[in-house]
């Protein structure tokens, strides 16, 4: 005879005991996490390298995740900064398995901060927990004034926004009013920066609100 | 392509529910999805169709999933609400933006039928 059975279990729930265990694992080594998403092309892998300037290469260090390729570690890698390369072959999205997966592959110590590059992709990323401390958007000046209003999960689940290509705004009729109102709409207490990758001082600012997280993650005075 | 690894994580979890109690013909699942995950319906019934052919303790089942809608309490007036327009998430009762999600941000599996 056919029976009910009751379950009642999240999906979602392996993942994020997984991603829970991980962002644990770096708290107890002092490690913030910040997950960098964004559509490709956006600046995310500028952004990691510039930001880099303002903290001591050995105490950062990368994931990258690609459909293919090692490019991005590469790049890393010019610079001093250690990188693993996740290649999702065709996946969407980074998952906390991967980052699992990555961080057996990484020396934790002497390291403050980890920088998780997930796959280009303004839709995707979005609502997958990886173990992140922070989230953050890199969205660019060229991909247009409509992104917030169009692909708005990514920013209802970020902490800071980065308005990327500023330099650019004029050459591109970014409307900065519109974007502004859209994003304050779906998450008005979200931080939004405004970057070059030729303003040093934007980069600063980025590279003192990431620290003072840190700080405030660990109730650290350093 | 995005639904197809949560499709996968769905036919994994009901089958350990069912081996755990020992149902070898199930014949109807019920799951919810919040309206604010990336995950659409359509394309989760449509990956299970496809992968339940290759998949003996599934083949005849069917998956049916209610939406759950988003609702979230306001911090400032401390009113609970549903959402009424999706990404517009604010207090409906004092238009603050300073809310908690309460609710649709999960797919959960909720029931199985069979023998």
């Amino acid at each position: 005879m056919s029976e009910k059975l009751d379950i009642d279990k999240s999906v979602l729930s392996e993942n994020d005991k997984t991603a829970y265990k991980i962002s644990e694992e770096l708290k107890e080594n002092k490690i913030l996490a910040v997950n960098v998403m964004g559509s490709p092309g956006s600046g995310k892998t500028t952004f990691i390298e510039k930001i880099s300037d303002f903290f001591n290469p050995e105490e950062i260090f990368v994931i990258q995740g690609d459909l293919e390729s090692d490019v991005d570690k590469k790049r890393m890698e010019k610079k001093g900064i250690d990188a693993y390369q996740i290649n999702t072959h065709g996946g969407c999205h980074l998952n906390a398995d991967m980052i699992k997966n990555s961080l057996e592959n990484i020396d934790l110590k002497s390291k403050n901060f980890l920088f998780i590059e997930n796959v280009g992709n303004l839709v995707c990323p979005a609502g997958i927990r990886i173990g992140q401390h922070l989230n953050v958007v890199v969205s660019s000046t060229t991909e247009g004034s409509d992104k917030p209003k169009k692909y708005p999960v990514i920013f209802l689940n970020s902490d800071l926004v980065l308005i990327s290509k500023y330099d650019l705004s004029d050459v591109v009729d970014f409307n900065e009013n519109k974007y502004l109102k859209d994003i304050r709409n779906i998450k008005n207490s979200v931080k939004i920066l405004k970057i070059s990758k030729n303003d040093k001082k934007s980069i600063k600012e980025c590279a003192e609100f990431i620290n003072k997280k840190r700080r405030n993650l660990f109730n650290d005075a350093e | 392509m995005h639904e197809l690894s949560i499709t996968k994580k769905i036919i994994e979890m009901i089958e350990k529910e069912c081996s755990k109690n020992n149902i070898k013909k199930p014949d109807k699942i019920h799951a919810e999805i919040g309206e604010l995950t990336t995950y659409k319906k359509e394309p989760i019934k449509y990956y299970f169709d496809i992968l339940k052919k290759e998949n003996h303790l599934l083949k005849k089942a069917d998956i049916d999933m209610k939406i759950i809608n988003g609702k979230i309490k306001c911090k400032d007036c401390k009113k609970e609400n549903h959402i009424k327009e999706k990404y517009l998430i604010l207090c409906p009762e004092c238009g603050s933006g300073n809310i908690d999600i309460l609710d649709g941000e999960d797919i959960r599996l909720k029931q199985i039928e069979g023998e």
